[in-house]
Parts: C-alpha cells; sequence; structure tokens
C-alpha cells in the first residue's frame, strides 16, 4: 500500500463516484455520507503523509527528492520524424505538493461537511463534488506535465456544472464567466506545453531503449543531441516529465526552446513567450488583476461549498502551477520578469483591497479580499527569496484555511435569512454571540493578526520582498513598501464591516425576518471551531509547517538562483 | 495476357464489393416482389453483407497485410493494406449507420422501406471504389454512385422540407460534378491520360504550367469537397441538414466524407512537395474551418449547428492532409476514427431529444438534462470529444492534427500554414461555444416543455455508450492505435 499511497489519495473518490451510482432513490442523505466518509478518509491518508514525511532535501526537481514517488510508462506514441511522444503516469510529492495536499485534504472535507443540506439533486451535486477531489490532489501530485494538465482541466467541468446547476440567481452568466476564463488559460498553457514537447528530449527513457549497448550514458545521450548526431531521429523520446524538463541540458540546442535559438516575434524570444503564456494562464487560476473580474461573480453565485472549494483550493493551483511550472522551467525569464510580476502583484494588492473596501455584499467583500491576498503570493514570488517564496506557499496554505472560514461563515448567515447585505445588520453579536465570535477570529486571521496563520505568511513575505529589493533588486523597494499599504486597507475593510454589522444596537432590515437568526448549531460549531483552531494552531506554531516545507523551498531558491 | 483473363483474376480483389451487390440485389428483389415488408429483413442482409465483408477485409489485412500495392481491373483499381483498413473503417460506419436507422425514433419511415437500405449499400459500394480508385474515370463513377443515391435519400421523406433539401443538394451536387468532368476533360487534354497515381501522368503533369494547375485541380476537386463539405462548397450542408431526417445526416456527415478524405490523402501523398496544391488546399481549409466554426456560433437549430459543425471538422481532419509525411497521415486516421464514432453519437442524442421535446431549436432541449440524466451526460462526453477536450480521444486528434501541421511549418516556413494553425486555434476555442450550447440548455435551463414524451430508452442507450466507448478508452491507450496506424500508412 505504502508505494501505491498517492494513487490511493487521488482515487478514492472513485469508489464513492461507483458507490453512488448503486444508491436508489431520492433520498440525498444517503449521498452526503459518502462525500463526508470520502472525503475523511483522503484527510487521514494526508495526515499520515505530512506526519510521515521527512523533510530530507538534496535537489528540487530531482527523482531522489521525491517521496512515495509512482512511475510507469503509460503509453508512447510515434509520431513520425518527430519521435516518439512518451507520457508517464508520474506521481510524487514534495514539501511544495505536501502542504497543499494537506490543504486540500481539509478543504475538500470542510466543503463536504458544507454539502450537508443539499437536497436539490443531491446524486449528481455529490458525484460532482467527488470528481473534483480525484482533480484536485492529482494536480497537485501530478509530475508529467501531460498528467498535470489532464487533472487541471478536469476540475473545470465539475466546477462548471457546481456553479451553474447549484448556484444562485446569476448562476448561468458566472458559470459561463468562469468556464471562459479557465479555458483561456489552459488553452495558453496547453500550448506552452505542446512548445516544451517539440523542444525537448528525454534522456533518461532514450537510455531505456538503448539499454542493451553497454556502456551508453545520459550523457553519451546528451552529447549526441548537443553535437547534432542524433537530431532528426525518429527514435528520439520526448517526455513532459517535469524533473527532466526542469534541466536546461534536455532542450535542443537549436529547437524553439533552445539556447541557440534566435527566432523572435514582435521583439521577444519563443521562450519569453512561453513564459508569458504559462503566467496569465495560471495568473489567470490565481486570480492577480487584471484577470480577476470571474472570481467575485463565481463566488457571489456558487453555493456555499463550492465557494469554499474556490477559495480555499482551487486558487491555489494558479500560484502552485507558478512555482512548480513556470518559475523553474523559464528561470531567466521570471528573473526578467520580476520587476513586472511585481507590479501584478502590488496592484492585486491595492486594487482589490480597493474594491473590497466598497462591496455592500459580504459575501463580494470576501471574494475582493481573497483576490488581494492572493497578490501576496506573486508579489512573494517576484523577490524569489527564499524567504518570500516560503511565504508565499504559507500564505497559500493559511489562506485555503481562513478563506474556507470566512465563506462558511457567510454561508452560515445566508442559509438564515437569505440576504448578505452588510447594511442590512446591525448589533448581530447580540443575538448570534458565538457565530459573532467566530467571525471576529476569521477576520482577524485575515488581516493578519499576529498568532494566526495569516500573520507568519505576510511576514515571511514581506521579508522576502524587501530582502529581494535590497540584496538582488530583483523588484524595487517602493512595491513592498507600498504593498503595506493593503494590510492597512484590509484592516479597514473588514473592522468596519464588523462594526457594521456586528456591534451597536440590533437592528435588521425590515425584509429579514428576525426569528431566523438563530446562533451556531453543534454541527456548524464542530466545523467552524476546528478550522479557527488550525488557524490558531498554524499561527502560533508556524513550525508544524515550515520544518516540512523550508528545505524545499530553500532547494527551489537555490535552483532558481543557479539557472538564472 | 488476356484481357478476359485479367478481369477474371481481378475478381478476386472485389470480393467485399461483390458481397454489398449481392445483398443490394437481394434487398431489391424482397422489396420489389413483396416477398417482405418487414424492415428486420433488409436490414439483417444488410448486416450481413457488412459483416461478411468486414470479416473478409480483416483476415485479408492480416493475411497479406506484407503485400504492397496491386493493381487490378486494368489500373483502375488498388489493393494495399492502407486501402482494406479505409475500407474496415467505412464497414464500421456503415454498421453505425444501419444501428443508428434502426433505433432513431425519427426514422420509421427510413426503415420501413427496402430503399434504404438498397442506397445504404449503394453508397458504401461507391465509397470503396472510391478509396481504391486509380484513374479519373474510376473516381468520377464512384462520386456518383456515392451522389445519386444521397439525392434520393435526403428527399425521401417526401415532405416541404425534405423536398427543399433533397432539391438543393441535387443542384449544388450536379454544379459540383459538373465542374468535376469539366476539370476531367481539362486534364485529358493537359496530359493526355487520367491515370492519376502512374509516374508517366505525375512526370507529364508538374511539367504543365503553374496557372493552368490552379485551374485543372480546382475544377477536379470541386466534387470532392462538395462531399466533404468543404469551402466553398459548403453552404448545401445547412439546408440539407435542416430538412432532412437524422439517420439520412448521419450517412451525409460519415460515410462519404470518410472516403473523400481518405481519397483526398492518398491524392495528397502524389502532389507532395507541389506548391500550386497544397496552397489550394491550406487556403480550402484555413476558409472552411473560419467559415464552419464562426458561423456555428450564431446558430440556435440544433441540425443546423451540427450542419456548421460538420463543416469545421472537415477543416480540422482535412488539416492533416496539410502536414507531411507519416505523421499527418497517421493524425488523418486517427481523427477519422474518432469522427466515425463520435458523430453518429452525437446526432443520435439529438434525434432523441428531438423526439421527445418535439423541437429542433436548441431551447426545445431546456431542462431535459434532468429528465435524462444519463443521456445528457454522454452527449456531454460526445461533445468533448468534438471539441477536443480530455478525457476523450478527440484530444488527441486534435493534437495530433496540429502537431503534423506545425512539423510541416517547421520544414517549408510556409506562412499559409501559420494561418491556417492560428484559425484552428481560434476555432477550437469558438467550437467550445457552440458544442456547449446544447449541454448548456439541458443542464443549465429551466424545464419548461410540456410536450413531452417518454420513448424507448435501453436500446438507445446502449448504442450510443457503445459508439462513445471506443472514443473514451482510446484516449487512455492511444498508442497500440497509431502503431498500428503507423504499419498501415506506410502504403500509402
Amino acid at each position: 500500500m505504502a508505494t501505491h499511497i498517492l494513487s490511493i489519495l487521488i482515487f478514492l473518490p472513485l469508489l464513492g463516484v461507483l458507490g453512488l451510482l448503486f444508491i436508489q432513490g431520492d433520498d440525498h442523505r444517503s449521498y452526503r455520507w459518502v462525500s463526508v466518509l470520502v472525503t475523511a478518509l483522503q484527510l487521514a491518508l494526508s495526515i499520515y503523509l505530512f506526519t510521515a514525511f521527512k523533510p530530507e532535501y538534496f535537489q528540487f526537481h530531482s527523482y531522489d527528492s521525491l517521496v512515495y514517488m509512482e512511475k510507469a510508462n503509460w503509453f508512447q506514441l510515434s509520431l513520425g520524424n518527430l519521435g516518439i511522444l512518451s507520457v508517464n503516469y508520474f506521481l510524487g510529492i514534495d514539501g511544495l505538493s505536501l502542504s497543499m495536499i494537506l490543504l486540500s485534504a481539509i478543504v475538500l472535507f470542510a466543503g463536504a461537511c458544507a454539502s450537508w443540506n443539499i437536497t436539490k439533486q443531491a446524486k449528481g451535486y455529490h458525484a460532482l463534488y467527488l470528481l473534483l477531489c480525484i482533480s484536485i490532489p492529482g494536480c497537485f501530485l501530478a509530475l508529467d506535465l501531460f498528467l498535470f494538465f489532464l487533472f487541471f482541466e478536469f476540475m473545470l467541468l465539475p466546477m462548471f456544472f457546481l456553479i451553474g446547476i447549484w448556484g444562485g440567481v446569476r448562476r448561468e452568466y458566472a458559470s459561463i464567466k468562469f468556464f471562459l476564463y479557465t479555458l483561456l488559460g489552459s488553452i495558453l498553457i496547453l500550448i506552452v506545453f505542446i512548445v516544451l514537447f517539440i523542444s525537448t528530449y528525454n534522456p533518461a527513457e532514450m537510455m531505456e531503449y538503448v539499454s542493451s549497448n553497454a556502456g551508453v550514458t545520459i550523457q553519451h545521450i546528451q552529447e549526441g543531441i548537443h553535437s547534432g548526431e542524433l537530431i532528426n531521429n525518429p527514435s528520439i523520446i520526448h517526455s513532459l516529465d517535469l524533473i527532466q524538463l526542469s534541466n536546461p541540458v534536455n532542450y535542443f540546442p537549436n529547437g524553439l526552446l533552445g539556447e541557440h535559438n534566435t527566432l523572435t516575434v514582435f521583439g521577444y524570444s519563443i521562450r519569453t513567450w512561453c513564459f508569458i503564456a504559462l503566467l496569465v494562464g495560471f495568473l489567470i487560476k490565481l486570480p492577480a488583476f487584471p484577470f480577476h473580474t470571474w472570481l467575485p461573480d463565481a463566488h457571489v453565485e456558487a453555493p456555499t461549498a463550492v465557494s469554499v472549494v474556490l477559495a480555499g483550493i482551487l486558487l491555489k493551483i494558479g500560484g502552485y502551477g507558478l512555482i512548480r511550472i513556470a518559475w523553474p522551467l523559464f528561470p531567466q525569464e521570471a528573473g526578467d520578469a520580476s520587476w513586472w510580476i511585481g507590479l501584478i502583484g502590488v496592484t492585486t494588492i491595492l486594487y482589490a483591497a480597493f474594491v473590497a473596501l466598497i462591496q455592500t455584499d459580504l459575501k463580494k467583500m470576501i471574494a475582493y479580499s481573497s483576490v488581494s491576498h492572493m497578490g501576496f503570493v506573486v508579489l512573494g514570488l517576484a523577490a524569489a527569496k527564499t524567504e518570500g517564496i516560503t511565504g508565499a506557499v504559507y500564505q497559500m496554505f493559511s489562506h485555503g484555511l481562513i478563506s474556507a472560514l470566512l465563506f462558511l461563515l457567510v454561508g452560515v448567515l445566508y442559509d438564515r435569512t437569505h440576504d448578505r447585505m452588510i447594511p442590512n445588520y446591525r448589533g448581530l453579536i447580540s443575538k448570534m454571540p458565538a457565530y459573532s465570535v467566530i467571525v471576529t477570529i476569521a477576520f482577524f486571521a485575515s488581516l493578519g493578526l499576529p498568532g494566526m496563520s495569516g500573520f507568519i505568511a505576510e511576514i515571511l513575505i514581506f521579508i522576502g520582498a524587501f530582502k529581494g529589493a535590497i540584496d538582488t533588486a530583483a523588484i524595487p523597494v517602493w512595491m513592498p513598501l507600498v504593498a503595506t499599504l493593503g494590510l492597512l486597507l484590509s484592516a479597514s475593510y473588514y473592522l468596519w464591516t464588523l462594526q457594521r454589522m456586528f456591534f451597536g444596537k440590533f437592528s435588521t432590515h425590515m425584509s429579514i425576518d428576525r426569528n431566523t437568526l438563530k446562533d451556531l448549531t453543534v454541527s456548524e460549531k464542530a466545523l467552524l471551531y476546528s478550522l479557527s483552531g488550525l488557524i490558531i494552531l498554524f499561527g502560533l506554531f508556524p513550525a508544524i509547517l515550515l520544518n516540512k516545507i523550508g528545505p524545499s523551498m530553500e532547494a527551489w531558491t537555490s535552483f532558481f538562483i543557479n539557472m538564472k | 495476357m488476356n484481357i478476359l483473363e485479367h478481369i477474371r483474376e481481378s475478381l478476386q480483389f472485389l470480393v467485399p464489393e461483390a458481397l454489398l451487390l449481392g445483398s443490394l440485389l437481394l434487398v431489391l428483389f424482397l422489396d420489389m416482389f413483396q416477398a417482405t415488408r418487414k424492415n428486420t429483413y433488409f436490414a439483417a442482409t444488410a448486416f450481413i453483407s457488412f459483416a461478411a465483408g468486414g470479416l473478409y477485409l480483416l483476415n485479408q489485412l492480416f493475411d497479406r497485410g506484407s503485400i504492397p500495392n496491386v493493381e487490378f481491373m486494368d489500373h483502375m483499381l488498388l489493393q494495399n493494406p492502407t486501402i482494406l483498413f479505409s475500407k474496415i473503417l467505412l464497414i464500421i460506419s456503415g454498421i453505425l449507420a444501419l444501428v443508428f436507422i434502426q433505433l432513431s425514433p425519427s426514422s420509421l419511415w427510413l426503415r420501413e422501406r427496402g430503399e434504404t437500405y438498397i442506397l445504404l449499400l449503394a453508397i458504401l459500394m461507391g465509397c470503396f471504389f472510391l478509396v481504391a480508385a486509380l484513374n479519373l474515370f474510376v473516381v468520377f463513377l464512384s462520386l456518383e454512385l456515392i451522389s445519386v443515391p444521397s439525392y434520393i435519400l435526403v428527399a425521401s421523406r417526401f415532405d416541404k422540407k425534405s423536398t427543399e433539401a433533397g432539391i438543393k443538394y441535387l443542384l449544388y451536387g450536379a454544379f459540383a460534378t459538373g465542374v468535376m468532368l469539366f476539370g476531367i476533360s481539362l486534364i485529358y487534354g493537359l496530359t493526355a491520360g487520367m491515370d492519376l497515381f502512374s509516374p508517366r501522368w505525375i512526370m507529364v503533369f508538374a511539367s504543365v504550367p503553374v496557372f493552368s494547375k490552379w485551374i485543372v485541380l480546382g475544377l477536379v476537386l470541386a466534387a470532392l469537397f462538395f462531399k466533404t463539405s468543404l469551402f466553398p462548397f459548403h453552404p448545401w450542408t445547412p439546408d440539407t441538414y435542416e430538412g432532412s431526417g437524422w439517420g439520412v445526416l448521419n450517412i451525409l456527415s460519415t460515410i462519404p466524407k470518410i472516403a473523400a478524405f481518405i481519397f483526398l490523402m492518398r491524392l495528397s501523398a502524389i502532389f507532395e512537395g507541389m506548391q500550386s496544391y497544397s496552397l489550394l488546399l491550406a487556403t480550402i481549409i484555413g476558409f472552411s474551418l473560419l467559415v464552419g466554426n464562426f458561423s456555428a456560433l450564431m446558430q440556435s437549430n440544433a441540425r443546423r449547428l451540427m450542419a456548421y459543425s460538420s463543416i469545421a471538422q472537415g477543416g480540422f481532419i482535412g488539416m492533416a492532409l496539410l502536414g507531411g509525411g507519416d505523421l499527418s497521415q497517421q493524425a488523418l486516421f486517427f481523427y477519422l476514427i474518432v469522427y466515425l464514432f463520435s458523430v453518429p453519437a452525437a446526432l443520435f442524442v439529438l434525434d432523441y431529444f428531438e423526439n421527445i421535446s418535439k423541437g429542433d431549436a436548441v431551447n426545445n432541449f431546456n431542462g431535459l438534462g434532468k429528465k435524462e440524466p444519463v443521456m445528457s451526460l454522454i452527449f456531454v462526453i460526445v461533445m468533448a470529444t468534438l471539441i477536443g477536450l480530455p478525457p476523450t480521444a478527440g484530444f488527441f486528434a486534435k493534437i495530433f492534427v496540429f502537431t503534423s501541421v506545425w512539423q510541416h511549418y517547421e520544414t517549408i516556413h510556409s506562412p499559409i500554414l501559420l494561418g491556417v494553425i492560428g484559425v484552428a486555434v481560434a476555432g477550437t476555442v469558438a467550437s467550445v461555444f457552440y458544442y456547449m450550447k446544447v449541454p448548456y440548455s439541458l443542464f443549465f435551463k429551466e424545464f419548461e416543455n410540456t410536450v413531452i414524451l417518454t420513448s424507448k430508452h435501453k436500446s438507445s442507450l446502449v448504442f450510443v455508450s457503445l459508439s462513445i466507448l471506443p472514443v473514451v478508452a482510446l484516449f487512455f491507450t492511444p498508442d497500440w492505435l497509431m502503431d498500428l496506424l503507423k504499419v498501415i500508412v506506410v502504403y500509402i
């Protein structure tokens, strides 16, 4: 079992889907148990992985440093003179994917619990939800880009239907917008993958082919390619193995992405264009300004559980893709573009925070605050310092927990009154004390109060950003300086909302039935308390997570600096 | 050699055609003398000839697979593994069409008549000759053998719409045929021969002035572009699709198209490197992609939508003709295989929905996803195949086609190929919009239709799931098919 633990983790929900097919009748109660059970098992497996993971790290993107690696040839296609396309079923875990797997298991479990009261076509809902539970961990564990793309694409359709069928009033508009934006992003990513596939080779697999001729080593093959002897050979194996792609020697010197390629399009090299395409593709997913406009719509219309998954984990795939794929494969280009990337980060932080300030819909405000917080990830990446990049991963993890909590809290209120307009409530603390306390915790966590996980993340990012600005001048100093304004802004919109909705004398808009405003039920309490507990846990003891991801991110930075 | 003896010897290569002809005559006699009125007998007769022909071809392919080109019937027809394989594809397509007609809820009038089976068999026979043709005579005759039964099939519902569709189809078809005949006469005048594939003819044709080449090729290819509904011979498609029954549509959009594309592929192989031919083809394909994909965006009627989709798909398949070398031929076959399974499934589900909602506007399908969840789910998979989304083999089909054109671009650096790739990428994005139109109304719109009939369910479900199963399975194991195709395309 231990050798296939990652496959089991990914495909466990498939059993759940099969189970759903065999449950007859319209009783939604049995369906929800399947989701909760499956995600609980996934959570247990990821906690096991998390505790068993030993952060011994040698080198970023090397086979030795991956734990629980699973690699099997899936298929090999011979494409004429182009050579052979080899696709592997290749999974593996390092500190970066570990944190994301733990986060996705927590968030998916929380989402399954939040789906408890879905009654409309419950069977279809839970089946789609379980499909998401396959594709999200799959995305974080796949190390073959073909497999990654498959899982990446496969998130799209379930999410599209979950928003489009179970969403709010303007669900059709929101789901189509979500679909189009994400599809555009994935097409950009696919184009880059195809270019990568054409312009690289996989010496390790080619060596397996010629293993009968003793004495041939990987170096021989690489020298053969670079001296031009082996070029245009139909037995050249191309693959999208991320580990091989991270080695610049494995690019054809005269290929589209090779060092000798002088082809430029509109004044930029193909490598730059590929980096831009990957950047835009993943920034759409993240989302960052100016590609963020799908997110508020999708969030406002999505049902609570889907919002939780969307903010908690789906956005992180954008950041993960940048850290895992865009930066390591195009380090030079990423380094050159750091000014622009930093600018995108700072703009996202400030713009989204300003927009959040004027929102009257609580859910929309939280959606914009998500965008603003994702801007920090981009800023940390632009600086490309160990602290900043660790902070970016920590920010993704912590924001996953916090935003899940925030959207669950909005869901609690919306379930009761079907109204989430901020001006329609006042003094809620006297009617719903427990709820108000959790909201306060969540708001403070999100604005970065020390002692909560968000603080650790943001402080790390700022250290990294200032270090990057001063040491290597990757970004100008004014960028982190201006970005600190984002902290102030997030404090303002959260505290202002707290003051408007929860403090003062209790009153509500006349359209709201006050009798429905009951405090938290036991099951809600259990879910919300445990999430807040986790936020405080990772705020007080950041070492739990930092010890696991730290070595990986150090390796990432040294890899990045070497390549640059 | 004695000519009679030669013909007698050649007959051994015509066993599948003879089987088709035999069952055609049998159905004709059964129908004529009213020996039976039961359509199952007609269908069974046709099916037996398909199955026997298919088995015979398979046997030939594996037995004599290593024997390369055999020319027979006085250099009129060719036998080689590629052609055997193409005929097998046509047989599969024929079987699907047959089952489609048997199960389709709207094709009662079609399946009860003996003529339907006769015409289907005749079309298939024409396609068999077309893929094996070596001479322009055979090309012309086989195209006519496909066209005439098609005209009748389209018009055979005998109502106003179907007659209109039939007349339009006939007029366009007759025009295209005339143009082709004119081209053939010019070719004969220029080269004093019609044996397209002989080295002598190719040499003579190469010395023809470029301008004449353009004109002659344009004229001769007209009929083939008409069959594959490529630009500028596409306008019949939406009108004909709108007016004819789904069973007929299915035949028109699969069998003759597959045959015509395979013939075009053989033609491209001999014209490889000829500037005028590839330029002409690239222009036609680029425009087809443009017209098909972007006109489909505006459609609100399911039939017209599928018509423009078939023009666009023709463009994508045609892209494989632009690339050179083995990969493009493999890509073409791969795409055709995906196409031949997914199109009947798509049309069948639409037929099924039209029957229960009594209308072919996309709006009529609103909310049906809740009434028919499984059928709708299968339809989503079919549409994903046609778009080219994973996890369906449509994804690979598109990737292969794009890669083959890109590879060719890298060798010849022709900007028009880059243009075609650009249009195709844009078209793929656009195709998401129109292919998702129907699933969108199935799942997202509220159910508002009051006339709803339940029809027999099980066999339809089995048919669509079986026809889409290979496409999904091929996504997970595309390697064996590509390996097989690699062996097959060597003989082109």
